[in-house]
């Protein structure tokens, strides 16, 4: 027994040390140092050079909520609102809480031309992702961590004290509830994540054609800092799908992934 | 008189015989129907081909003209009475598009269905360019269900209103009409609207009318626009493309197969002349600001009672009604010295309401009240401009104390020399100092392997919890179990102990040792009392568990020598001691692996 015990213990070590290996990977970039001095140039009104900056850690492979909140930031200062609501749309993956954030990207969206045909429809669906969207995947991640860890103390104690094995099984159970609850829910938002290709519209007005060629008749018209969701693409075009479940092609140049 | 029957008798049977001839060998005719054989190039006409005495005969594919496009539109099925006989007939219905002006010979067609041959004449028609004074096959101008009623299917188009000021939102509906027709991939229709500024078209609705005694579905397209400019625009025509699909004769292989077949269309709707009228500057209120319809406006403050200098006040300004709501701008509010005022912003739009909100800090208690706000609009029912003033709003203001004198608001007025801050007036917070941890894109926590593995190991300890004590529990209650899992143990110190004895050369005291030993390996193993093992009662047990016969030998072999060796003890060397302990380690190691 002790022997399995031991080798599994092993197992385990040598998991953590592989695992370890390959995150552990050292930083040889250190975008800390650049994220001060671009907050520092945004202080100086040198919007242009801070946005640059930002962006060169991003494209160091980093990011986090700040980054992005930032960078929205300076590009608002600069008056390029799809790259604004991009960033804050961003930053709201780490941070939907955030007062700042969520006043920020209120000012920017008031900011955007709106179709009136686009806040017609599909109210419903909007709730659902507002909803879904104050979840971040980290953050579901650490409370599915919580349950399962108090369902393991909890099956623990029943073990070594058999005579608190009806009340605690109530709590066992109502925990294993939340833990599915939470599931589906992380479930969902990584599918959101990995699948629904949301974007925004970075120019400050296109047409979405009926079909992937410029010759056909524009449907609807997308102007800058718009959600859509992409569909699929086709050479430089893509299909997307605005909220209110318009669809259209546009070129694929004209908006980034969220 | 006999000789005369017969002779008319065989006169009559020739002469059914060869009408019957005649009859069979008879080609039948195509009745051809235009609706007009002068058309203009803008036009088309539409040609029914009436195949007497068929029912349900598929369409046939006529051949291509230059400078026409044919196109099948449907095929219906005729019953007629005629001299109290039932005769029936198809008909196709094709749409005959010019597509260059000229004289143009259509038929004649010849087309071989079951057995028969069915042969039209030949008709011309002529397209002219439209200007010349040939009668048109659809009147372009008529434009209501009732005129069009005739036709198989067509588009139209209408607003609720012709005359409007500039900016005012009409709305437009098109609608297709069409019966006895099969419409697949319909598109949206594409509307010339220059001049105006419009909206997408909405999903279309589905409805069936009946008009002049002809049930026809409807599908229709609304939306809603709005004139750019003054003057007397032109709107339309609406086009809308789909496809029609019916059963048709191909003659490919030269058997008359039936398929299904798609046919592109296109309709196009007549103009809309709209009257746009500039909006008068006459009594133009300075307030005005473009909006135009009939707005209710009103406006309240949060928060209502006591506020201190520095705190925020937001006013929120609601219009509602109807009009163009995509033009509205929020109302102003003056600038005072008082306070400082945001940028506003929308913080909610419905269909018939605009929801406005600016926030407002007071600088000094000195502010009495928030100064009225004016709404203007012109309504285009009343054709006159109307002005909505709400406010003044007296609010209380409170000098705050010195702690809180230093505040300072990010965001803060220019004006306000002491508060320095980069963003003046902008409506956005400032950026955040702190970078907080950065993380490599996409990576998560759930996909983290350090993560993983750790939420393992409460998993792993709980199960080696319960293993250890699932173990206890059964060493605790069952025995069987228990003297199993102690037989081997307890042997393994036993020989160790004849291996001493037999070191020592002590041939008694080795033989009752090895004895007891396997005595007491069988009694754990099988769950029998240790003393009372002997042979007869190991071969009863071993017998019947289908053991290697060999080694029940060699157990019976054992035990005769250990009996043997304890009452003759002189008998045994130091090599039999040797074999015996070899034999009962060989038995031992059996019985562990069985």
């Amino acid at each position: 027994m002790l022997r399995t015990f031991f080798t599994a213990a092993l197992f385990i070590a040598a998991l953590f040390y592989i695992g370890g290996d390959s995150f552990g990977e050292e930083f040889r970039y250190d975008p800390y140092e650049d994220f001060a001095e671009a907050s520092s140039l945004y202080g100086e009104s040198r919007f242009q050079d801070a946005v640059n900056l930002y962006e060169d850690i991003i494209n160091h492979g980093y990011e986090s909520a700040s980054l992005y909140y930032n960078l929205g930031n300076a590009y608002l200062k600069l008056g390029f609102l799809g790259g604004a609501v991009l960033n804050y749309e961003r930053a709201k993956r780490f941070i939907p809480y955030d007062s700042d954030l969520k006043t920020n990207l209120v000012y920017a969206d008031s900011l955007r031309q709106q179709s009136p045909m686009e806040g017609n429809r599909l109210r419903l669906n909007r709730k659902i992702n507002a909803f879904l969207d104050v979840f971040t995947i980290n953050g579901l991640t650490l409370t599915l961590s919580s349950i399962y860890l108090t369902i393991i103390l909890l099956l623990s104690l029943i073990v070594l004290k058999k005579t608190m094995r009806r009340f605690i099984s109530k709590f066992v159970i109502i925990l294993g509830i939340m833990f599915m609850l939470v599931l589906t829910l992380m479930t969902i938002n990584i599918y959101r994540v990995k699948h629904i290709h949301s974007a925004i519209v970075l120019p400050d007005e296109i047409s979405a054609r009926f079909e992937p060629l410029e010759s056909t008749a524009a449907n609807f018209r997308l102007y800058a800092g718009t959600k859509i969701i992409v569909l699929r693409t086709r050479d430089r075009w893509s299909q997307i799908k605005r909220e209110d479940g318009k669809i259209g092609w546009i070129e694929s140049s004209n908006y980034d992934i969220i | 008189m006999n000789m005369f029957y017969k002779i008319c008798f065989a006169v009559c049977c020739v002469t059914l015989f060869f009408s019957a001839i005649a009859t069979s060998a008879q080609d039948k005719e195509i009745e051809l129907v235009f609706d007009s054989k002068n058309i203009p190039i803008s036009s088309s006409i539409r040609l029914d081909m009436i195949f007497p005495d068929t029912q349900g005969m598929p369409a046939p594919e006529l051949a291509e003209i230059d400078g026409l496009k044919i196109t099948y539109l449907r095929s219906t099925n005729a019953a007629s009475r005629a001299s109290g006989i039932l005769k029936h007939a198809t008909k196709h219905t094709y749409v005959i598009t010019p597509q260059q002006v000229g004289a143009f010979s259509i038929g004649p067609f010849n087309v071989h269905y079951n057995g028969i041959d069915y042969i039209s004449s030949k008709a011309d028609i002529r397209v002219g360019s439209g200007t010349l004074g040939i009668r048109p096959y659809k009147d372009e101008n008529v434009n209501d269900e009732e005129a069009r009623a005739r036709d198989d299917i067509f588009l139209l188009m209408a607003t609720d209103k012709r005359t409007v000021y500039t900016n005012q939102v009409f709305h437009i509906v098109v609608g297709l009409y069409y019966r006895d027709i099969n419409l697949t991939d319909i598109q949206y229709p594409l509307l010339m609207h220059e001049g105006f500024s419009m909206d997408e078209f909405q999903a279309p609705q589905k409805s069936r009318k009946t008009i002049k005694g002809y049930n026809y579905s409807i599908i229709t397209f609304r939306s809603s626009l709005f004139s750019l400019m003054s003057g007397d625009l032109k709107l339309g025509p609406a086009t809308i493309a789909f496809n029609s699909q019916a059963l048709s004769l191909t003659n490919a292989t030269g058997l008359g197969e039936k398929a299904l077949r798609k046919h592109s269309l296109k309709l196009k709707s007549t103009i809309k002349e709209i009257t746009v009228l500039p909006i008068p500057d006459d009594a133009r209120p300075e307030s005005f600001n473009d909006a135009i319809g009939n707005f209710d406006f009103d406006i309240s403050i949060e928060p209502k009672g006591p506020v201190k200098v520095g705190d925020a006040i937001v006013i929120t300004m609601e219009i509602a009604g109807s009009g163009n709501l995509a033009l509205l701008s929020a109302p102003h509010i003056d600038q005072n010295e008082d306070y400082i005022l945001y940028e506003p912003y929308l913080k909610d739009e419905g269909k018939e309401r605009k929801v406005f909100e600016q926030t407002l800090v007071p600088k000094s208690s000195a502010l009495q009240s928030i100064p009225f706000v004016k709404f203007s609009f012109f309504d285009p029912e009343a054709e006159r401009f109307k002005v909505i003033t709400k406010g003044p709003i007296e609010v209380q203001i409170l000098q705050a104390g010195e702690e809180e004198k230093s505040r300072v608001m990010e965001g803060a007025d220019s004006m306000n020399s002491e508060h320095e801050q980069p963003l003046l007036n902008k409506g956005i917070v400032y950026i955040k100092d702190l970078s907080g941890s950065f993380n490599r894109k996409g990576s998560y926590l759930y996909n983290n392997k350090k993560f993983l593995i750790s939420q393992s190991i409460p998993l792993f300890l709980y199960v080696s919890l319960l293993l250890i004590y699932k173990r206890r529990e059964r060493f605790q209650n069952d025995i069987r179990y228990a003297r199993i899992k102690i037989a081997g143990k307890q042997a393994k110190n036993a020989l160790k102990k004849a291996r001493s004895l037999l070191n020592e050369s002590s041939v008694e005291e080795f033989y009752v040792a090895i004895f007891e030993c396997l005595q007491e390996y069988f009694g754990n193993k099988f769950n029998l009392p240790s003393a009372g093992i002997t042979l007869d009662i190991v071969e009863h047990v071993l017998r019947p568990k289908n053991f290697d016969q060999n080694i029940i030998t060699k157990v019976s072999a054992f035990f005769n020598d250990c009996d043997i060796a304890k009452f003759t003890p002189y008998r045994y060397k130091e090599k039999d001691m040797l074999r015996s302990f070899n034999q009962a380690k060989e038995i031992i190691n059996y019985f562990k692996k069985a």
